[in-house]
């Protein structure tokens, strides 16, 4: 009605106008023709004759003409302008800074404005490469997402490489061009060819030594092959990663002789039975994508009814790790008691094998008294008055024999187990003996060359090595640290580096390598995104890095720039000659021609690209088996991004060396004190990409902490602390303003200051730190974001400094002393929750765990599989439950104020979340946050709950202890579930009822969608919304890289940066370039004041729409996913169109007897998502029967 | 001259009979034209000082973002919202004092219904800043006001118990508007024939409407007030029944209840007329007006404090029992963390004020008291503002998913806004006490025992023998 209204208004105007050109159009005509000629503006010969200036007429027409289109002050002048101003001014409230687009002049060949285009790379996490794919946009990449042609990676990413896209854009990577740091002196930049030149005679003497990262790729290993020959033996190389497998090496030499001597390969998803022994298979270190994909498999639930089946995982473990959270049984034990562990467990399986097996003759079995729950029976109990009653009562076996029988059990049944050791806890000498002990196992159940393989290494790989970094580091006057960080990461190498005499760091910022050397220079390298490059992630899969973007700053690929040092040097490598297959690549000339960079081709010397490309040539193509001419072959493999080849070595079985257990022995921790065992972050790993605002805001999946390095304490020992502080525990609630007790932890000689953290189900005794923090390589790591500035007041602090110069990670003995009174609040996402954590009444914990996470146990699912999911609906995932159609079981009906549900007859979008399977690691979190333009908010704000995660995981703890009430027992055998949460969809949606402004409500496709320019900021939808699901902007955070400075006191921050900048927010904390360019230009950026939440990637699900127009051919299932569900690496997340019977998410939801909704029973919400309830592979307990019966 | 405390004091004096028309007249406009004290001055500085760092606040607000506030995940209504239902709340006394007092003609009102009735327009001109302020985007706040718009058009969504307060709290801030200037009238004029000054005549004549006390004028003011008054007296009970319907409506375990409109109404009142308390017994001595505002008249007040006081305490313990019964999980817990959890103070502060502090008004001595009722109205205010804080942000504190569960901490700008929000309050009611007539010149000299002073007539007002003398006793009742 109001277009109609408009359209009539626009032609009244028009015809107006008309009227007035018509009444006047002579005089005007007539004024312009005479101003025309008064300016000697000739028409031509034309023109109309031009009328006598003098003309009164004329002048007096002009006045009139002019009053006309000069809005005089009159009445309606008068309103027109106080209108026009008070709109103005209005629009002057609106924060947003004005923008130049700059339009194609002519349209990029192979481009379609407003749509991305695809490429795919190889992107490197700790030195483990993995294949993604790079949506770009205009030139951007905004997004990454696995390779779906990588067959080890399946299309899937792990969270840090979603987030490598942020380091891509980080402001803090150097822009201005080499540097040079000499002495004491102040930082110098240089020219690139003075760098080379520098360089260059430096190597021309003197040993010289190159520390790179991980290699592996034909293209890459053979440049390091090349450098190495040239310099006929003077340059050693040695690949260096923070958690080198020296000691996992070294077990294997020993017991499967040299052949073996390789990094393992790991497949869980081989494996029946997986008991990982200290170590953290997801979390904690060495395995990465491609062992969770397989971890997924095993966790996965298959068959229905008495047929189920899923991976069965055992724990021992001191901490509780991401995998102990995913096991089915967890057996708390010490670290030093590991290895005995090993050899009891080694001993029962051998004795049960039978066969005449033996343990090996120095194998000490050790003691351990923990045990686990196998079954229940019942016994009579007289109560005081003398009743008799029957109770249910678990029945304990030893923990070492039921693993056992548990390897065995699946080892008859002619499956295959996994033992795995590994990780960052286990980098140092003394995981020898319990690597050997694993080794023994894996070998005596045959998995070795099944679930543990070195087959699958790849040949071009050279393995990292901590012993073997050392040496060259301590050997070489010249050093070139190119994509390794060796003084922050490695005990002892800052002071090699300080002795040298010219070190070369290749790194993308001024890192601590640089730092700590007395004379280096700086030669900023470029991020993966922006460089040539290849890899293997596996053996047979090859992948090529290809450039997406060109390069952002003054900065050379670090490949490169080691060309350019040792042309530079007079040296000849054997395939630098330039060859005719690689002529210049238009694109490489583009990004090189910036004047000061070096051009291979001025050199005679072929380019990077070149090289790969050769290299490729050479090794690839003939490994692949390509009959293609080499052109198509290489266009075919960017396009592709990986090259599959026909593996020649199998995995074989190796026997075992019993020689090996006399010499792993290994040497126990003194006593007196805490055990104390470093971890590998679970979000930053090693603290490589510790500058990632993404990756900082990542909550750890078992402890919900953001931004900071803690010390994890068990229960019992936290109430130590904070009772030495004098502080009532009681008063430390999980939901109190919170401050975790600071204490000082000594080890050795080191001595560090950190907060303590409350973990469930850490072993008393036991303290675990973390890798990754204390960085100072950006703003984001040494706490731009700090908002109480402190002495505290940190990221973290180096647990590498904790290490000890024999890189034990765990076994050095810790003291922690609660720190005077000081506290420090740690930013946790989740407090410290049990599932059953509410006291309500005689049914106390059943009721709570069965509306949101309820689990399950396998034998107990095999019998009934919607056991103790009585009031939860089966039905098809897209049933509207309204009073017009049967609602089976759905108890309390289907009370409604408002009758029949909304149809939805086209798609309608649904999800189903399988709990079994998810591991809490949060990949799905980055892939949300890039695809979604979610900010970071900053550890300020995440500590008063406002962080911005669409999605967040949701960790609940379970505990068997009855006893509930102020022991801290319950605490300590903790089972864990991880459940994702995203919006529910509602169906019934409590947040569209109640918001004023119409900003949120469903679309056609059964979305309830956030109309953001709608919204003003009520926040009525998120007090409804049951799920808690949406996050509000507090402060425009699209603005700040590290949330909001010194959020609390505004006031002084407002003052001062008027002042200085004339803007209330200072240059320190906003997001400028280039991080704006990382935004998905298919979803709006977010203003202050206003709620956003989960909309299932309506920017993906509407291009269904579009495709579906343009293409002619109907949406196939599966071609568009949510970011969630496309990167999740254990395949929990399955969406899609529910009112399609046949696709993949309803065919899950129906099959999923085992389904539930969360809260829908209670309060009818009828959510779009489905989970499906973790269902534990373990025996059943006295407790979850009594569950049952209080259930019905 | 000065009436004697035994007079005062004396149950069965409405106004004191040595009143006369003219005193009236002299006593009540007397402030008008008085200079004012230092106590005057000193009290507008300080809520003048409390009030600008109010607005402060609010501009730093608008700078920076609502984040200001102590607002996380769960409690995402804090400091704000509590302030604006505690504010609607007070406004609720006025309009039952004027209106539905008047209905059931009870006299005593007419010494108290002008400044009840200023303390309604001011508390609701308090409440309404908050509900405009706190949305993350307040410049576009008008959409929430339904007008053909370019937006769609796009009307707002009135499914929504935020439109139907936006209606509620237009309607009864307009109606009460009205009303409370409908009575202003005659008393301006009676201003006007008094003022000296040519500037102060010219403003209350215009005030005024050019009233001239004709049979007329008379015949129409007071069809018109009564008409008034029954509309205003539905207000008393619908105002403060929809803004329980933003909590009623919703799904929040402590919010999603039945017996919030009822119960909203009386803690309204409650607090209402101890905001009166807290007011009149300090006024009638600033501005001399004991011989209207009697002990009586504020013992009356109390009466009916101590009886809606013991309603609210019902109320608590039925939404107690309705937890219990109603067998849900989330709403057990919340009223079991409503008493023990964290912020269990916050529950047994607004218990110890709401409920155990007016128990004392038993006693007559404790209700003829002007110290203790004073203090009493103290503790009803911040029982009953802690009241709205128990039940907006620990019912938000623990909802459903325990994963959300998260304290609300206030920051000093929430301090900042509850004090400021009395400072602007108290600002515009020292206004009205030197501007305008603080009692109804009007009413009050129709219910003068000896209007003439012919010294007849010692009970109550004429044609109404022994009602005044029983409105003490049988008010709370009514009310």
């Amino acid at each position: 009605m109001t277009k109609h209204l408009w359209t009539d208004l626009a032609q009244t105007a028009g015809s107006r106008q008309a009227d007035r050109r018509d009444e006047f159009g002579p005089e005007v005509e007539a004024a312009i023709a005479e101003l025309r000629a008064r300016h000697g503006l000739d028409d031509g010969p034309n023109a109309a004759p031009v009328a006598d200036p003098g003309d009164p007429r004329l002048v007096d027409t002009l006045r009139s003409t002019l009053r006309d289109m000069v809005p005089g002050v009159n009445r309606r002048g008068f309103l027109q302008l106080t209108g026009a101003s008070a709109v103005f001014g209005l629009a002057g409230c609106w924060h947003q800074d004005p923008d130049t687009i700059v339009p194609y002049r002519e349209q990029p060949e192979g481009t379609t404005l407003g749509k991305p285009v695809w490429w795919s790379s190889v992107l490197r996490d700790s030195g483990r490469p993995l294949p993604v794919t790079v949506k770009t946009y205009d030139g951007r990449p905004i997004k990454l997402e696995g390779n779906p042609d990588d067959p080890h990676g399946r299309g899937r990413l792990d969270a840090r490489t979603q987030a490598a896209l942020l380091n891509l854009y980080d402001p803090d990577r150097a822009q201005t061009g080499p540097l040079r740091k000499q002495g004491g002196a102040a930082l110098a930049t240089l020219s690139w060819d003075d760098l080379d030149k520098l360089v260059g005679e430096a190597l021309k003497t003197g040993n010289v030594g190159l520390i790179t990262g991980p290699i592996d790729g034909p293209a890459s290993r053979q440049l390091i092959e090349d450098l190495v020959g040239a310099f006929g033996g003077r340059l050693k190389h040695a690949a260096f990663e923070a958690f080198a497998q020296d000691t996992a090496i070294e077990a294997r030499r020993l017991c499967f002789g040299p052949n073996a001597a390789k990094p393992p390969v790991y497949h869980a998803e081989r494996a029946a039975v997986m008991l990982c022994l200290g170590s953290d298979f997801i979390g904690g270190g060495h395995t990465g994508l491609y062992e969770a994909v397989g971890f997924g498999e095993q966790r996965k639930l298959q068959g229905v009814g008495a047929k189920a089946e899923m991976g069965q995982l055992i724990c021992f473990e001191p901490m509780l790790s991401q995998t102990g959270m995913s096991a089915d049984v967890r057996v708390r034990a010490r670290m030093s008691e590991m290895a005995g562990i090993a050899w009891a467990i080694a001993a029962e399986v051998a004795d049960k094998l039978g066969k005449g097996r033996k343990l090996p003759a120095g194998a000490v079995p050790g003691t351990f008294a923990g045990t686990v729950v196998v079954g229940t029976k019942e016994v009579e109990t007289t109560d005081d008055h003398g009743h008799a009653s029957k109770r249910r009562e678990n029945i304990q076996q030893s923990a070492i024999t039921f693993a056992a029988e548990q390897l065995v059990a699946a080892n008859k049944a002619g499956k295959t187990s996994l033992v795995y050791v590994g990780g960052a806890t286990h980098g140092g000498a003394n995981s020898l003996a319990l690597y050997v002990a694993a080794n023994y196992l894996n070998a005596l159940l045959g998995n070795e060359g099944v679930t543990v393989e070195t087959a699958s290494v790849p040949a071009s790989a050279i393995p990292a090595s901590a012993e073997a970094t050392l040496a060259v580091l301590g050997s070489c006057e010249t050093l070139i640290i190119a994509g390794a960080n060796p003084a922050y990461s490695l005990p002892g190498a800052a002071a090699a580096l300080k002795k040298a005499k010219l070190v070369v760091v290749l790194a993308d910022r001024v890192d601590e390598t640089f730092a700590a050397a007395s004379t280096a220079v700086l030669a900023p390298s470029l991020h993966g995104l922006e460089s040539w490059g290849d890899a293997e992630p596996r053996a047979g899969v090859f992948a090529v890095q290809q450039p997406c973007i060109a390069p952002l700053w003054d900065a050379r690929a670090a490949e490169e720039s080691l060309m350019a040092f040792v042309v530079a040097g007079g040296f000849a490598p054997k395939h630098f000659q330039q060859t005719k297959a690689s002529g210049p690549d238009p694109r490489q000339v583009a990004v090189v021609t910036r004047t000061l960079l070096w051009q291979a081709a001025a050199k005679g010397v072929q380019s990077w690209r070149g090289y790969v490309l050769a290299a490729w040539l050479k090794t690839v193509k003939p490994a692949s088996g390509s009959p293609a001419d080499e052109r198509t072959f290489w266009n075919s493999a960017l396009a592709r991004g990986v090259v599959t080849a026909a593996v020649t070595a199998k995995p074989v079985a190796v026997g075992f060396d019993d020689a090996a257990v006399d010499k792993a022995k290994a040497e126990l921790p003194a006593s007196g004190g805490f055990e104390l065992v470093l971890s590998a972050s679970r979000s930053l790993h090693d603290g490589a990409w510790a500058n990632n605002a993404w990756l900082q805001e990542l909550p750890d999946p078992v402890s919900k902490v953001t931004w900071d390095n803690y010390v994890s304490a068990s229960p019992a020992d936290f109430a130590a602390i904070i009772a030495a502080l004098g502080v009532d525990p009681d008063r430390q609630g999980y939901d109190t303003p919170y401050k975790n007790p600071l204490a000082r932890l000594k080890v050795g000689t080191a001595e560090v200051l950190l907060p303590v953290h409350f973990q469930e189900g850490q072993q008393p005794g036991t303290l675990e730190v973390f890798f990754g923090w204390g960085r100072a390589a950006g703003q984001v790591c040494t706490g731009a974001g700090a908002g109480e500035a402190s002495d505290t007041e940190r990221l973290g602090v180096n647990a590498f400094d904790l290490l000890g110069q024999g890189r034990q990670a765990w076994g050095r003995v810790a003291k922690l002393e609660a720190a005077n009174g000081n506290r420090y609040r740690l930013a946790v996402t989740q407090g410290r929750n049990l599932l059953e954590g509410m006291e309500s009444g005689p049914e106390g914990k059943v009721t709570r765990s069965e509306a949101i996470a309820p689990d399950d146990v396998l034998s107990e699912h095999r019998k009934d599989a919607r056991h103790l999911l009585r009031g939860h609906a089966h039905e098809p995932l897209n049933a509207t439950g309204t009073d017009g159609q049967p609602h089976g079981s759905r108890q309390g009906g289907n009370l409604s104020m408002w009758h029949g549900a909304h149809i939805y007859p086209g798609r309608r979008w649904g999800m189903v979340i399988d709990l079994n399977s998810c591991t809490g690691c949060g990949a799905c979190i980055v892939a949300c946050s890039a695809e979604n333009n979610v900010p970071v908010v900053g550890r300020d704000q995440v500590r008063i709950g406002r962080e911005m995660h669409w999605m967040r995981i949701d960790r609940y703890f379970s505990s068997g202890d009855d006893d509930r009430q102020g022991n801290e027992r319950q605490f300590l055998d903790v089972e864990a579930v991880s459940q994702p949460m995203v919006c529910q969809q509602c169906l019934n949606a409590p947040c569209e009822e109640v918001c004023p402004a119409t900003a949120t409500m469903h679309n056609e496709e059964g979305i309830n969608v956030q109309v953001y320019n709608r919204c003003i900021g009520t926040r009525y939808c998120s007090n409804n919304c049951p799920y808690k699901v949406r996050r509000f902007n507090f402060y425009e955070y699209s603005k700040y890289r590290t949330g909001p400075q010194n959020s609390g006191d505004p006031f002084n921050r407002i003052a001062k940066n008027l002042v200085t900048e004339h803007t209330t927010s200072g240059r320190e904390e906003l997001t400028r370039a280039p991080l704006a360019m990382m935004l998905n230009p298919a979803v709006t950026v977010r203003s202050k004041g206003v709620m956003e939440k989960c909309n299932f990637c309506v920017q993906r699900t509407r291009d269904v729409r579009e495709t579906e127009k343009a293409s002619g051919k109907p949406y196939a299932d599966g071609s568009v996913t949510t970011a969630c569900a496309q990167t999740c690496p254990t395949a929990a997340i399955t969406f899609g169109d529910i009112n399609d019977p046949y696709s993949a998410v309803s065919q899950t939801a129906l099959a999923a007897l085992h389904g539930f909704k969360v809260l829908d029973k209670d309060l009818n919400t009828r959510p779009s998502v489905l989970y499906t309830r973790r269902v534990r592979n373990r025996p059943l307990r006295a407790d979850d029967t009594v569950v049952d019966a209080k259930a019905h | 001259m000065r009436p004697t405390l035994a007079e005062l004091e004396n149950p069965i004096t409405l106004i004191h009979h040595s009143v006369r028309s003219r005193d009236v007249t002299k006593d009540v406009t007397a402030p008008i034209f008085r200079a004012p004290n230092l106590t005057w001055w000193g009290g507008l500085l300080i809520s003048l000082l409390m009030l600008m760092s109010m607005w402060l606040t609010f501009a730093v607000q608008m700078c920076e973002g609502i984040g200001i506030l102590g607002l996380n995940k769960p409690v995402m209504w804090g400091s704000y919202i509590t302030n604006f239902v505690f504010w609607i709340g007070i406004g609720h006394a006025g309009t039952l004092i004027s209106a539905i007092l008047f209905l059931f003609r009870q006299r005593w009102r007419t010494s108290i219904n002008r400044s009840a009735e200023a303390m309604t327009i001011f508390a609701v001109a308090t409440a309404g800043l908050f509900p405009l302020i706190h949305t993350g985007r307040p410049w576009l706040d008008f959409w929430l006001f339904p007008y053909p718009n370019d937006r769609g058009p796009l009307w707002p969504q009135f499914r929504s118990p935020l439109m139907w307060d936006v209606f509620a709290i237009s309607t009864y801030g307009t109606t009460s508007v009205i009303f409370w200037y409908l009575g202003l009238i005659p008393d301006f004029a009676t201003v006007r024939d008094r003022c000296t000054n040519k500037f102060q005549r010219m403003a209350y004549s215009l005030a005024a409407f050019g009233w001239r006390g004709t049979a007329k004028d008379w015949n129409h003011y007071e069809r018109a007030y009564a008409q008034f008054a029954w509309i205003s007296t539905p207000l008393v009970l619908s105002v403060h029944s929809t803004v329980s319907f933003d909590f009623a409506v919703a799904k929040v375990p402590g919010w999603h209840t039945t017996i919030f409109p009822p119960y909203f109404v009386a803690g309204a009142i409650f607090g209402g007329f101890g905001m009166v308390v807290f007011l009149l017994a300090p006024m009638r001595s600033m501005l001399k007006l004991e011989k209207y505002i009697t002990i009586n008249h504020l013992e009356l007040c109390n009466k009916i404090i101590l009886a809606t006081s013991m309603i609210v305490g019902y109320a608590y313990t039925m939404e107690f029992v309705a937890a219990w019964f109603s067998e849900s999980p989330w709403e057990r817990n919340q009223f079991i963390y409503r008493m023990t959890g964290g912020h269990a103070w916050v529950f047994w502060t607004m218990f110890l004020c709401n409920v155990v502090s007016p128990q004392f008004f038993w006693s007559k001595r404790v209700r003829r008291s002007l110290m203790a009722m004073f203090i009493i109205s103290i503790f009803v205010n911040i029982g009953m503002w802690f009241e709205r804080a128990n039940i907006f942000m620990l019912s938000l504190e623990r909802d459903h998913i325990t994963a959300n569960w998260r304290m609300w901490v206030g920051t000093k700008f929430d301090w900042i806004v509850v004090v400021g929000s009395f400072g602007w309050f108290m600002f515009l009611f020292l206004l009205f006490c030197r501007t305008m007539p603080t009692v109804a010149i009007a009413e009050i000299k129709a219910v003068l025992s000896d209007p003439a002073g012919t010294g007849s007539g010692d009970h109550g007002g004429h044609g109404s023998h022994g009602h005044g003398s029983d409105a003490g006793k049988e008010s709370p009742a009514h009310g």
